[in-house]
Order: C-alpha cells, then sequence, then structure tokens
C-alpha cells in the first residue's frame, strides 16, 4: 500500500516534469521572435530558439498566429499540435488515471493524423481556402491524441528503467554478500 | 533470448533510420515533410525501433524505443547537417532570400548571424538538440504503436 502511494507520487513528479517541459517549450514558441529583437546575448539565444523551431515548421509569418504585434515561433498548426499536447498531458490524470499505462488503439492516432491531412489535402488540392482556426483545430486533436500515447510509454520506460537498476542493484548486493 | 541480444542492433538500426531520416530532411522540397512536427526525424527514431523489432524478432519495450530513438535522432541531425550547412554556405543568396521573408523582428539577427558565418553553427546545435528530442518520441511512438496487443 505504501509502495503503491509511492508510485503514484513518483508518477506524479513524472507528469510535473512533462508539465514543466511543455512550459519551457511554450516559452521558446512565444519567447524566441521577441527575443530576436533584443540586443546581444538574448537576441542569439533567441535565435538558436527560433532556428530550432524552424526544423519542426515552416514559420512562414502568413500561416502564423500573432500575439502582441509578433509572429509565434510556430505555424498555426503546429501551435495547435502542441496546444493539443499540452491540453493532452494536463488532462491526463483527470480522464486516464495518473498513473494509467495503458497506450490507446493506434485506430485513434491514425483518425487524428487523416484529420490533419485531410485539411491540409483540401488546401493544397485548392477546394478552400486557407482557415486558421480550423488548422489549429485538427493540429490540436492530434496533439491530444499524440499526448495520450507518448505518456504512457515514457511511463513505461521509466518503469523499465527502474527495475533495471534495482535487478543491478540486487545483482551487486548479492555479489558483495557471498 | 534475453533483451540484451537486441541491443547489438540498436547503433545499426539507429544509423539506418537516422541515415534515412537525415538525408530526407536535407532534400530541398521532401525536407518540408519536417513541417508537421519534425516527420523525418520522428520516422527515424520509429523505422529504427521497427528494424531492432523485426531482426530480434522481439518486441520493443518504450525504454529501449527512447534509447534507439534518441540515437536515430542524433545521428539524423549529424547526416543532415553534413549534407545542408555546405549548401547552406555555398548558398548564400538562398539564405538571405529566406531570411527576407523572415518576420521584421527577427531579421536584423539573422542576417548578422549570416554575416558573421555563425549561423551554421548554431544551425547545427539547434538541429541536434531537435533531432534528440525528436527522435526520442519517435522511438517511444514506435516501440508504443508497435507493441502487440496482449
Amino acid at each position: 500500500m505504501r509502495g503503491d502511494g509511492r508510485a503514484v507520487r513518483r508518477d506524479a513528479l513524472w507528469w510535473g516534469l512533462a508539465v514543466a517541459g511543455l512550459v519551457v517549450w511554450w516559452a521558446v514558441i512565444i519567447g524566441a521572435p521577441r527575443l530576436c529583437a533584443a540586443k546581444g546575448g538574448p537576441a542569439y539565444a533567441g535565435a538558436i530558439g527560433y532556428l530550432a523551431l524552424g526544423r519542426v515548421c515552416h514559420q512562414d509569418p502568413s500561416r502564423c498566429l500573432w500575439v502582441a504585434s509578433a509572429p509565434l515561433g510556430v505555424c498555426a498548426r503546429c501551435a495547435g499540435i502542441w496546444g493539443g499536447v499540452t491540453l493532452g498531458v494536463l488532462l491526463l490524470p483527470v480522464v486516464r488515471g495518473m498513473s494509467n499505462r495503458r497506450i490507446p488503439h493506434q485506430r485513434y492516432l491514425l483518425a487524428a493524423a487523416a484529420l490533419v491531412i485531410a485539411d491540409a489535402g483540401s488546401e493544397w488540392l485548392g477546394l478552400r481556402g486557407a482557415i486558421a482556426w480550423v488548422r489549429v483545430a485538427t493540429g490540436g486533436m492530434l496533439g491530444l491524441a499524440a499526448a495520450w500515447y507518448v505518456m504512457p510509454a515514457i511511463l513505461l520506460a521509466l518503469d523499465e528503467r527502474r527495475r533495471k537498476g534495482t535487478g543491478s542493484c540486487k545483482q551487486e548486493t548479492r555479489a558483495v554478500t557471498t | 533470448m534475453q533483451a540484451g541480444d537486441k541491443s547489438r542492433y540498436y547503433l545499426k538500426a539507429a544509423a539506418i533510420g537516422g541515415a534515412a531520416g537525415g538525408a530526407l530532411s536535407a532534400i530541398p522540397f521532401v525536407n518540408w515533410c519536417n513541417c508537421l512536427c519534425c516527420l523525418w526525424v520522428l520516422g527515424a527514431g520509429f523505422l529504427a525501433v521497427y528494424l531492432v523489432q523485426r531482426w530480434s524478432n522481439l518486441q520493443v519495450t518504450p525504454g529501449e524505443g527512447a534509447t534507439v530513438g534518441v540515437l536515430a535522432g542524433l545521428i539524423a541531425g549529424v547526416v543532415d547537417s553534413i549534407i545542408s550547412v555546405p549548401l547552406m554556405t555555398a548558398q548564400r543568396t538562398v539564405i538571405a532570400a529566406q531570411i527576407a521573408r523572415m518576420p521584421p523582428n527577427i531579421r536584423p539577427v539573422m542576417e548578422q548571424l549570416l554575416a558573421s558565418g555563425a549561423l551554421s553553427a548554431m544551425t547545427v546545435v539547434a538541429w541536434l538538440v531537435v533531432g534528440a528530442i525528436f527522435g526520442t518520441f519517435g522511438g517511444l511512438l514506435g516501440a508504443a504503436i508497435l507493441s502487440k496487443r496482449q
């Protein structure tokens, strides 16, 4: 019972770290383009952040969401994806339970990806114009789905690492005592 | 067969996945797929996990997936840098045109970095960091998706 409480606290700690990681990621998305306008070191830090985001997104200013006269470091769809990931991680303990390690069936992830493909495809084929909120919404669904695959996978990976660590410690203890 | 048997495939699988992801990330137009959450780097981690599972005939756990994925992501970053950085250096006018399309508050620092030659070094650092992060996610997703249902 005591072990269970400790396991839940450990899962809560990892969940907190995931939330903290996402806060940092959002700080880069919102802050990097603003820091670029500064002078000296902060401007270079902003440039590294902006270049890193450039690897993940096309950053076309016309397709980005603008907040207080500066664009976000990623486009509207990517902002939706990261918003979905953040929402997914935040809702995970409420909807699925903090320690739930069950990975959903892949059909949900594929369905969410199909929505993004349908949105991007119909726009690319010229069937309709670019609609920012649709890109944010479809991206958000994909991000939400991805979070519910990645978070349990991270917890399982950490369990595995802990089991290995405990196993090797026990073996070492046995070797020392014999 | 023990889990240790899988580990001998890690580097080979990560090298193949990373080389494929890095090369695709460097090809103009094809690299636009990276605009969807670094798809080629996620794919590099996923492919590496798939290869380990196929060669070893054993299920890859999320922890192993993360290990193979981070290796594949880093290799993808290195391969992409090896191909792209010389191209970037050679095509300064193309890069200058790309910078001209950036928002006005970002342009001055990027122009300064391009002029000083530090842009390539900063790009490599940024790509390696992103490669490691997204390669890990690709490996985790690969292990989660390719795991056989009980």
